[in-house]
């Protein structure tokens, strides 16, 4: 039954400092105190107007009385609206009930149009009240639809985003044998809708920002009260209300702005496409950034040893995933140090090589014009070209460039004595190496510093390389994500967390979460579920 | 809770400082006296050194506030003493550091780099140092940590790969050589094990202070195992006359590990993994000398300022004041007493210092109330 004195729970207030669900956000650089709304409809839609610039998308929709007078005005833009929803749930409601109440009347008052909408008129989740043009624009900006009513100056804004968006799809990157094939999208709603059916807890928290001057990007802070660390939980807020910038486009902004240590190359919050993942992350205790118009969903804090940890580890038995992993590990140092062990092998300890090997690879040099660190170097940036190729080019073109580059060029090289085979050996196995560590920002710092290491080797042999692993290993202990040592739980030790570093324990052993990012809550499973065959009652009563 | 060291980061840190140098040096500097009762050396070496650890780790663990401990000490016997002592202990950590540089770069140049200029490799491992104090003590300890855990396993792969070369006959006569020879070969040990003394400068970064004992005598242990492990090991590979003849006894065991046909000169793999710990050596010494410099001249935010100058320092003093043709053996005794001044006679003067300060301080207190 519609009545005008009941009120419904959608109907919020807009509270006057623009922010929302306890958001610390910019809010595009508009603070609070912007010109309020004028009770004339046709200087609010004029400064609506003058605002947008007379977009061609900024769509106005008149709403007169029978006598053709403008009592209302519904304002959107086109495109990042459901156009169809305007038109059953907002358009088609407002105008049979505006007809009603009129008659009669020369306008509609703020509490008419306030009891027209409390009245259930329109069908919407969510419906909040604006009073300034600053609030009005950005409500507009961001897929609202406003009702603005001439001699009110209360503005309503009713949540009706939408617009073209990518359905959710599998992963492009993560990829998984088993598990499952859903990945976000870019679509911050989505998003979190994807989390909240994995995790269908109270305990689960949404706060939202919006972030850059210009953009006002949707940026959510997903995490579980009482499982993720307050702390932490603080200390994200507080570095995302410091950013002040005019645009985020991509997670990857966020990531920059709120990392621990600048001069680094290694990843210090993580960041992924699926659902599960960020998931079981949130249920760990760490905290999920969603960024709309990005995919990439980040989270912190984070560990060095969850570069190599996959969804899929916790999918198979822990024997396979154990062995998976040692694999990743093994691969991610090969990847690091092979050509530049090759290198300082060749040139500085060939006393290492046994005598066939070390004839056999200066057979092969025999014809190279350069030292090692020069084909070396030739070899990883070509390499590095035609990877980087493969990302840009049109897929179709991509086997073409794959066979020209790794076959003909490599043949060719060796073939013209600019490389030994030795070294595309070495090349290619680092690069497929690299291909194994399931993080691919973790995948881009091994890249990186190669490099630096193979400089290393070449001036000082081993002695360069061991030089290089401990300034590693220095920077890597004295790294911090969000507070937790980066390397724990192997430096500091945490013996109830190796549980899950280079072994995956079967599940049933792992009864707790993780001590360092998790709070005082943290035991995910009963006791006595390690299963086992039943017992032969049978026999027993025999 | 406070975020600091753990019993076993602090652990790691003292076997650090102790074994990457003793282990070159130990196994014919007892050799050398006890022959094939080297072993009850090192026994009896542990058991002095683990009596030494325990009064140093009682004298750290009574500091319990995690304050610094010259500050701590300038506290119980006056600025006088603190500061005198600081200026000991930096000396001493300085040329430790100098000297333990000194004997890397040497080893370097003769079994890695023979081409290098030492001035390059010198520079290098002082700026790794400078890098490591830079990032602070708990960082260094928990390296430590890590390497001690990889030492483990390099042990356990040695005597996995030596069992079959290994001669037990070496070992007899047992006890045939005398107390004094005996006691001689657990010199050297001895003064090595000294160098827990750091013990007093780290224990304030523990996360509880009140727990350095066992750390401090944990490590000493070790370190005395580890030591007796490698006493055997070259004993029973190479027998009793032959180690006093090798330049690096520990090297030349894991060179004859023969692994297939197809890796030769495992060695070089180990030598790698002993650089990293000698940096950690170096590290921690460096440590020691530019915190009790900045505790004594009581220095507020100039830290990268004394970091730089002492590093400076220590690459112009490992260039240059040490002779081409330097000799560990010759300089060993005279290394030996200094360990025992700095790391136990320091450390007891400055304890008697304390406790006397203490006694006056009591009484005055007590006087104070009746």
């Amino acid at each position: 039954m519609r009545g005008l004195g009941i009120r419904l729970p959608f109907l919020k207030r807009r509270d006057h400092s623009g922010r929302r669900n306890g958001g610390g956000g910019n809010g595009g650089g508009r603070g609070p105190g912007g010109p309020s709304l004028s009770r004339q409809l046709q200087a609010n839609l004029n400064a609506i107007r003058r605002e947008l610039g007379d977009s061609s998308d900024l769509t106005i929709r008149l709403i007169r009385d029978d006598s053709g007078r403008v009592l209302a005005a519904v304002v959107y833009i086109d495109g990042i609206v459901i156009f169809d929803t305007i038109n059953q749930m907002l358009l088609s409601p407002i105008m049979e009930r505006v007809h009603e109440l009129s008659s009669g009347r020369s306008s509609l008052s703020a509490a008419d149009m306030r009891a027209l909408l409390e009245a259930g008129t329109i069908q919407l989740g969510r419906v909040r009240e604006t009073y300034d043009l600053s609030h009005l624009i950005e409500e507009l900006l961001t897929g609202s639809t406003i009702i603005l009513s001439d001699g009110s100056s209360v503005a309503f804004a009713a949540a009706t985003r939408g617009g073209e968006k990518r359905s959710v799809d599998e992963p492009s990157s993560q990829t998984v044998a088993r598990g499952p094939k859903e990945g976000f999208t870019e679509d911050v709603q989505t998003n979190i809708s994807l989390i909240r059916r994995r995790i269908k807890s109270p305990l689960i928290r949404v706060e939202n920002r919006l972030l850059g001057k210009h953009t006002k990007t949707v940026t959510s802070v997903v995490y579980m009260k009482g499982i993720a660390r307050e702390e932490v939980v603080e200390e994200i807020r507080r570095r995302l209300s410091r950013i002040e910038v005019d645009s985020i486009l991509e997670s990857g902004y966020v990531e920059e702005f709120i990392q621990d240590e600048v001069w680094t190359p290694f990843p210090t919050i993580q960041n992924s496409e699926r659902p599960d993942a960020i998931a079981a992350g949130i249920l760990e205790g760490q905290v999920a950034i969603v960024v709309d118009g990005s995919p990439f969903v980040l989270l912190a804090p984070v560990t060095f040893v969850k570069f190599f940890q996959s969804s899929e580890d916790y999918y198979q038995r822990f024997d396979i995933a154990t062995f998976l992993r040692v694999i990743r590990m093994v691969s991610f140092f090969i990847s690091m140090l092979l050509p530049s062990l090759y290198i300082a092998i060749t040139t500085f300890h060939q006393e290492m090589l046994p005598t066939p090997l070390l004839i056999s690879l200066a057979a092969q040099r025999e014809g190279v014009p350069f030292p090692a660190l020069i084909e070396a170097m030739l070899m990883e940036v070509t390499f590095e070209v035609l990877r980087e190729a493969g990302v840009r080019m049109p897929r179709i073109i991509g086997p073409a460039i794959s066979i020209v580059g790794a076959l003909v060029l490599g043949q060719a090289a060796v073939q013209a004595g600019l490389v030994s085979a030795a070294m595309i050996i070495v090349v290619s196995f680092t690069a497929i190496a690299n291909f194994v560590i399931p993080a691919l920002n973790m995948a881009i710092a091994a890249r990186l510093i190669r490099f630096a290491m193979m400089l290393l080797a070449a001036t000082l042999g081993l002695f360069g390389i061991m030089s290089g692993v401990m300034i590693l290993l220095i920077h890597l202990v004295s790294l911090k994500s969000f507070g937790v040592p980066y390397m724990t739980p192997l430096a500091p030790l945490k013996i109830s967390n190796l549980k899950d570093v280079l072994v995956r324990a079967p599940w049933w052993l792992m009864k707790t979460r993780p001590s360092v990012i998790s709070t005082e809550d943290r035991v995910r499973q009963a006791p006595g579920l390690k299963p086992g065959p039943p017992k032969d009652r049978g026999e027993r009563g025999s | 809770m406070r975020s600091g060291l753990t019993v076993a980061e602090c652990m790691a840190a003292i076997i650090m400082i102790i074994m990457p140098t003793a282990y070159l040096i130990v196994p014919t500097a007892v050799l050398d006296f006890a022959a094939q009762d080297a072993w009850i050396s090192t026994i009896a070496a542990t058991a002095i050194g683990g009596g030494i650890a325990a009064w140093l780790g009682w004298f750290a663990g009574r500091n319990g506030d995690g304050e610094s401990f010259l500050n701590w000490l300038s506290g119980r016997s006056g600025r006088a003493i603190a500061f005198a002592g600081g200026l000991l202990l930096a000396f001493h950590f300085f040329s430790h550091a100098s000297r333990a540089l000194n004997e890397y770069i040497s080893f370097l140049k003769v079994n890695v780099l023979p081409t290098t200029p030492n001035a390059v490799l010198i520079a290098v491992t002082v700026l790794l140092a400078m890098y490591a104090v830079g990032q602070g003590i708990v960082t260094i300890a928990r390296i430590c940590f890590l390497m001690m855990i990889a030492t483990v396993g390099i042990y356990t792969a040695t005597i996995v790969l030596l069992y079959s070369r290994m001669h037990f006959s070496y070992l007899q006569p047992i006890g045939e050589k005398s107390i004094g020879h005996i006691a001689a070969g657990a010199f050297t040990p001895v003064c090595w094990m000294s160098e827990a003394a750091i013990i007093l400068l780290i224990a304030p970064f523990m996360a509880k202070p009140r727990q350095a004992p066992r750390a401090v005598i944990w490590g000493v242990l070790l370190v005395g195992f580890m030591m007796m492990f490698i006493v055997l090991e070259a004993l029973m590979l190479f027998g009793p006359n032959v180690v006093k003849f090798l330049q690096y006894p520990s090297f030349e065991l894991i060179s004859v590990i023969q692994f297939g046909g197809f890796l030769e000169r495992i060695d070089m793999y180990f030598i790698m993994f002993w650089m990293v710990t000698v940096f950690l050596k170096i590290s921690l010494l460096l440590f020691g000398a530019v915190h009790c410099l900045e505790q004594t001249f009581r220095v507020r935010g100039g830290r990268q300022l004394i970091l730089w100058a002492i590093g400076l320092l220590l690459t112009l003093d490992a260039s240059f004041s040490w002779p081409e043709n330097f000799e560990m053996e010759i300089e060993a005794f005279a290394k030996n007493v200094s360990l025992i001044i700095f790391n136990i006679l320091v450390p007891f003067v400055l304890w008697l210092a304390s406790y006397l300060k203490l006694g006056r301080g009591s009484k005055k207190a007590e006087e104070g109330r009746t």
